[in-house]
């Protein structure tokens, strides 16, 4: 009987999984008939693309590159400054959205709403409807690079806590530990490691992302990037995307390097 | 009464030195960054004006939005399968473990760390100056970021696989092809489906904003509305966008169970 049960059950499952697959399936082929497009045509247009590609775009052309250091030095600062303030911000607003650390719900559920808001609007929406509010400036780039970690970063931040928290805390309260103390002595240097990982990881995203965030006119690479790109002038363009490809590679490298040394 | 110390001296020491430098860098890169905060703040105070306006909402054009909206929702998944095919043959050819030549596998990974470093939207940005508009630049720019993605993810998938299995495969006289449909699919769909799952919300994120390039979708309709200064419209789409967003993380997680 028992046996019978469960042989039901694996039925259920795989009925449950084949009309998932089958709905997905429906879904794919309808965003092709959608689009027009049959699923051939771009793999096919893949060689024309890069021949086109590099016909347009090479060489590069590296005349302008004194220039462009200030933009490379400005992309790291403001990758910088980013990565600072969304990791401090995050690790209050985890420690708020733990469950094991924060016992007030209401709060927590509050804090964890905000910030899947934040984390589910595209940073360049975000960036778009900032430089509407407050015009263009640096300070703009700023908020938007901190609001594109800020989200990830803090759920992070919360799910190591959560799995750090329970037996190692309730030993540390068992002695009488005040809550600053459990902060200091039983959060802080259990977390530290998964803390910096976290951290350097979102600095790398974060000189990805302020290379984007010239696009919305807040400085760094991209801008400049965008702008070579409406002139047409497409090897000035290349040049500067070179020159991002080896400084994401750079820091990439360095960091790993650091992450290592740390640790 | 001798307390003990819970941190050594010397840590203490290394520690304060950590904590100044830290300290000094964040203080210096914002310094050198020269932040116009006047300007901002003097802009905050009257940022409660602007938000005011936001709090209207305009659905006269929902017909409009709904279907650029399909438009961008099409965009991230034919370009996540077209990705995923392409990865997974890449992977295949790439991984150390089961490559066909050592340099190819050395010359894969290189040339997808390249791919990598560049941002989806500076891709889309090249594949639309080399092709123009449409919905085919769109699917081919975000082909670029999702095979970056996968093909690392993929990879590394693969490359975990235990020896033996590699080994015992091949010692039964395996070829190739047998090899990744008997011994590599079975160990890493699981993990394959975790990254594709990954990906979608991604892909997503990236078709939306792809449109606030002029690459279609319902970005285009935000960055016109932005221009327009029309409120309710803005908020409209803000809503939309999240709403989008939400429910196809939720899904993405109803779908990972069921499957």
């Amino acid at each position: 009987m028992d046996n019978l049960g469960s042989i039901a059950l694996a039925h259920q499952k795989s009925l449950k999984k084949r009309v998932t697959v089958a709905l997905l399936s429906v879904i794919g082929i309808y965003s092709f008939v959608y689009l027009q497009v049959d699923p051939i045509t771009p793999l096919l247009t893949l060689p024309n693309v890069f021949l086109f590609f590099g016909e347009i775009f090479f060489p590069p052309n590296f005349n302008g590159f004194s220039s462009y250091i200030a933009l490379i030095v400005q992309t790291l600062l403001f990758a910088v400054v980013g990565t600072y303030i969304s990791a401090v911000l995050s690790f209050v607003f985890g420690l708020l959205m733990a469950e094991s650390i924060n016992p007030i719900a209401p709060l927590r559920i509050a804090v964890r709403f905000i910030v899947s808001f934040i984390r589910n609007i595209p940073i360049l929406v975000w960036a778009s409807l900032l430089v509407y509010i407050f015009g263009i400036g640096n300070m703009v780039g700023l908020i938007a690079l901190i609001l594109a970690t800020f989200g990830f970063l803090t759920r992070s931040y919360a799910e190591e806590m959560n799995n750090i928290a329970d037996s190692k805390l309730e030993a540390l309260k068992a002695t009488g530990a005040t809550p600053a103390q459990l902060l200091v002595h039983g959060i802080i240097p259990a977390f530290f490691p998964s803390w910096i990982n976290w951290t350097f990881f979102s600095f790398e995203i974060n000189i990805r992302a302020s290379s984007i965030l010239g696009m919305v006119g807040a400085g760094g690479i991209g801008i400049m990037i965008q702008t070579n790109i409406r002139l047409f002038k497409y090897q000035e363009a290349m040049a500067l995307i070179i020159i991002l490809v080896i400084l994401v590679l750079l820091t990439e490298f360095c960091v790993n390097k650091l992450r290592k040394w740390i640790l | 009464m001798n307390r003990i110390p819970l941190v050594k001296p010397k840590d203490k020491i290394r520690n304060l030195v950590i904590w100044i430098v830290a300290i000094l860098l964040f203080g210096i890169s914002a310094s050198l960054l020269d932040l116009d905060m006047g300007t901002f703040l003097s802009r905050l105070g009257q940022s409660g004006e602007v938000i005011r306006h936001f709090l209207t909402l305009d659905i006269s054009d929902i017909g409009t939005i709904l279907s650029e909206l399909e438009l961008s929702l099409s965009m991230a998944v034919a370009s996540l399968i077209l990705g995923a095919i392409l990865s997974f043959t890449v992977a295949c050819l790439g991984a150390d473990n089961i490559a066909p030549a050592h340099f190819l596998s050395v010359g894969i990974k290189a040339v997808i760390s390249i791919i990598r470093a560049i941002p989806a939207l500076v891709w889309i940005l090249m594949i639309v100056a080399s092709l123009g508009f449409g919905p085919l630049s769109g699917v081919i720019g975000m082909m670029f970021p999702t095979v970056g993605y996968l093909t690392k993810s993929f990879i590394s998938s693969i490359e975990e696989i235990p020896v033996q299995v590699i080994e015992t495969m091949r010692s039964t006289g395996a070829n190739w092809f047998q090899l990744i449909q008997e011994g590599i699919l079975p160990n890493v769909s699981k993990s394959f489906l975790n990254w594709l799952a990954i990906r979608v919300e991604g892909n997503v994120a990236e078709s939306i904003s792809l449109g606030m390039v002029g690459a279609g979708g319902i970005g285009t309709l935000l960055t016109r509305a932005i221009g327009g200064y029309q409120y309710g419209k803005i908020t409209f789409i803000f809503l939309v966008i999240f709403g989008t967003m939400f429910t196809i993380e939720m899904l993405v997680t109803r779908v990972k169970r069921a499957i």
